[in-house]
């Protein structure tokens, strides 16, 4: 199984050993050289899709899934295929990230959480995109029905993240045989 | 051609009941032959399909259902079994047309039954006898789970069951939730135990210990829980072949009513006939069914073995009911295997003459997508969707049950007018839940909400509609008097002398537990007695 996320991030040296993941998109060395210019964790992140400028639409998606996930070493094979799925199911859903991405742009909300709030009470349409593709990523199934969803991701989908100290995606095993006996952590 | 085949012993079904019977008469020297409508599958491929679905809570779905061979799908629902009654969608059960069986996704409980589940109507005036005693069993318990690979409790916990013999291995230790739970409820008036399971607690049998990948149901990745396919390999091992992607659907039959011939279908309809002096039908309680119905003839017009008139009813299950709540402490669930621990204090006593037994189970299967999709359903993002998955993946509990049913003839299984690809018709269900089922679920239900107090539960959440638990029972039913039953003591059909039934269909009564130990123990009663009958016995 291969992971993503912060361990990944932490090995390459792009970001410092911390605790909580959402911490690590203002952490201090990615958004040093940035923050007094925009002053917003969400420049900060967008910016980094700028340079990516060649494969603008998929760049432009995973930068933004980074900031509606606050994951930040997203899998870069597994945003395309998402947005290929996510746009399949919706002809709109380029341009509902291009709106996206803008309204978080102009908003300067503190993090994902204030973002969601903002669009909720302004922006219905785009709140369900947001909602889309943070569920895109933490199930890492696309669709509705019984026959219409597809499986892009199981062991890398986000949901498995939250409690990857404690439990493993099912099919793989944790630890030697009576792991199971020790108590777990407690938070 | 296959056209020639004749074996001592022709099997019919290859999950745990045939291929116990093949592999124990092909090791004794007789020629074996077994015919399974389903294809082969292999270990790593449905651990893939299982990864690559969407809906993980679908235990049929990494098994695809063979166009000649249909077995029953949900998601979305390929109609297979036609449901009707009361309580139709109470049997939409799971089983595997697929070289191995049903075992391949099952949570290896391996329970024997209770001596009183034996003789319900002499001990406690409901239900029926089985005609032969849990004595006349327990040796073959024992055989079953050494060829199973039983870890048990061997520190004295009784489960009602008496046994001469150690289990074969001891159980596992409890993961940290069982654990709290054993703690929890015996120290406030409940029996929870922990439970025989045929999965390893040590190297067993050329198969590793069980690491805990979670994922029992719908398939153990490393092959520390047994499935009916050890034995089919084991079977073939020692000299049975087995033939993939037959489907019989007709038994011959001969002027003195012995069983001649089975005919099969191969998946492009071609028709083909294999001889033998015994056939041990082990084809499901439900597919069993079908077979002997569909042989019917100017002689047997209701079918074979069915003079009387029981073939396909007294249908029974374990109807379940759950309840999920979130508990004021963290327990995660998801670490060990999926399930470790039953409450058993109602398997047996004088409330049976009223109610049903039962046996509840907790779930400790991983609840991260469950929680995730609860989490998402909120509206949730950033850190407060990852807090609310980490807390509902550490405090949700989840509980089921089986409940105990009655015998009852109009619970049946017919053929159904409406035809699968190879143009054999469809099972047809009618089914309905007593009063005495319902009444224990009621019991149930305060035992759920008890429980769910002693964990101070928030967002408790009964499930109440009965569940169907896949445990095919009755179909064919054992007992002393040819007049009301299909089978005798020793699985033989009152109606032929050289026909055996090697399928949960046999059992007489429910009882509180799952029926697979007793089905392997009745398989390894049938091969004695066949072992005895071609003189191979040693």
């Amino acid at each position: 199984m291969s992971t993503h996320g912060r361990d990944d991030a932490r090995r390459a040296g792009q970001l410092p050993a911390m605790p909580e993941r959402r911490r690590l998109l203002i952490g201090a060395g990615l958004v040093a050289g940035t923050l007094a210019l925009s002053g917003s964790w969400v420049r900060t992140a967008l910016a980094q899709s700028a340079a990516a400028a060649d494969v603008a639409q998929n760049a432009n998606f995973l930068a933004l899934s980074r900031l509606l996930t606050g994951w930040p070493a997203l899998d870069a094979r597994m945003g395309e295929r998402l947005y290929a799925a996510l746009s399949g199911e919706d002809h709109r859903f380029a341009s509902q990230v291009a709106a996206l991405a803008d309204f978080a742009k102009k908003g300067g909300h503190a993090n994902v959480e204030a973002l969601t709030a903002a669009l909720d009470a302004q922006q219905d349409e785009l709140a369900k995109t947001l909602r889309r593709i943070v569920a895109a990523w933490y199930t890492g199934v696309v669709g509705e029905g019984p026959n219409a969803r597809v499986v892009i991701a199981y062991a890398d989908a986000l949901m498995f993240q939250p409690v990857k100290d404690v439990l493993m995606p099912p099919t793989y095993c944790q630890a030697a045989p009576n792991y199971w006996v020790a108590k777990p952590p407690m938070a | 051609m296959s056209d020639n085949l004749s074996a001592d012993v022709v099997v019919i079904g290859s999950g745990v009941a045939g291929a116990l019977v093949a592999h124990q008469l092909a090791s004794a020297g007789a020629s074996v032959l077994m015919l399974e409508a389903g294809p082969r599958l292999e270990r790593w491929r449905i651990v893939e399909n299982f990864r690559n679905q969407a809906d993980k809570d679908d235990f049929q779905r990494p098994y695809p259902a063979a166009k000649h061979a249909p077995h029953p799908e949900y998601a979305p629902d390929n109609d297979y079994l036609i449901l009707k009654g009361p309580d139709a969608k109470s049997y939409a059960s799971q089983y595997l047309r697929v070289v191995g069986g049903t075992t391949w996704h099952w949570a290896a409980s391996a329970w024997r039954f209770l001596p009183n589940d034996f003789t319900m109507k002499s001990t406690y005036g409901v239900g029926r006898d089985w005609g032969i005693s849990y004595d006349d069993l327990e040796p073959y318990y024992y055989r079953a789970e050494v060829e199973l690979g039983v870890s048990g409790p061997n520190d004295g916990t009784d489960l009602g069951s008496p046994r001469h013999q150690p289990y074969p291995m001891d159980h596992l230790l409890l993961s940290y939730n069982d654990q709290r739970f054993y703690d929890v409820l015996n120290a406030n008036g409940f029996k929870l135990v922990s439970e025989p399971v045929a999965r390893n607690s040590r190297p067993y049998d050329q198969r590793p210990t069980c690491c805990g990948n979670n994922n029992c149901m719908p398939i153990c990745p490393i092959g520390a829980m047994y499935s009916g396919i050890l034995h089919v390999d084991k079977a073939e091992r020692a000299g049975a072949k087995l033939l993939t992607n037959a489907v019989v659907y007709r038994l011959e039959v001969d002027a003195q009513d012995r069983i001649v011939a089975a005919h099969y279908k191969d998946p492009d309809g071609n028709s083909h006939r294999v001889t033998g002096k015994y056939f041990v039908l082990a084809a499901n309680a439900l597919e069993s069914v079908k077979i002997l119905l569909m042989s019917a003839t100017d002689k047997w017009k209701n079918g074979l073995a069915n003079s009387s008139d029981q073939v396909g009813r007294n249908l029974m299950d374990h109807p379940g009911t759950g309840v999920t709540f979130l508990a004021d402490e963290p327990l995660w669930p998801g670490r060990g295997p999926m399930e470790m621990t039953s409450i058993v204090d109602h398997r047996d006593g004088e409330f049976r003459r009223e109610w049903a037994s039962k046996k509840l189970h907790l779930n400790n299967q991983v609840q991260t997508r469950h929680a995730t999709l609860k989490a998402l359903s909120m509206g949730l993002t950033g850190k407060a969707l990852d807090d609310e998955i980490r807390y509902r993946s550490a405090h949700t509990v989840n509980i089921n049950s089986f409940h105990d049913i009655l015998p009852e003839p109009n619970n049946r299984m017919r053929l159904s007018d409406q035809k699968d690809a190879l143009g054999l018709p469809r099972p047809e269900i009618t089914y309905a839940i007593g009063e005495y089922t319902k009444k224990s679920a009621v019991h149930t239900h305060e035992a759920y909400a008890k429980i769910g107090k002693l964990f101070g539960c928030r967002e408790i959440e009964f499930n109440d509609t009965f569940a169907p638990n896949n445990h095919l029972m009755g179909s064919v039913i054992m007992g002393s008097d040819p007049r009301d039953s299909v089978v005798d003591g020793h699985c033989r059909a009152h109606d032929h002398a050289n026909l055996y039934m090697a399928t949960s269909g046999v059992m007489a009564s429910a009882g509180s537990v799952n029926c697979t130990l007793t089905i392997a123990a009745l398989s390894l009663r049938i091969a004695d007695t066949l072992k005895h009958a071609l003189g191979k016995a040693s």
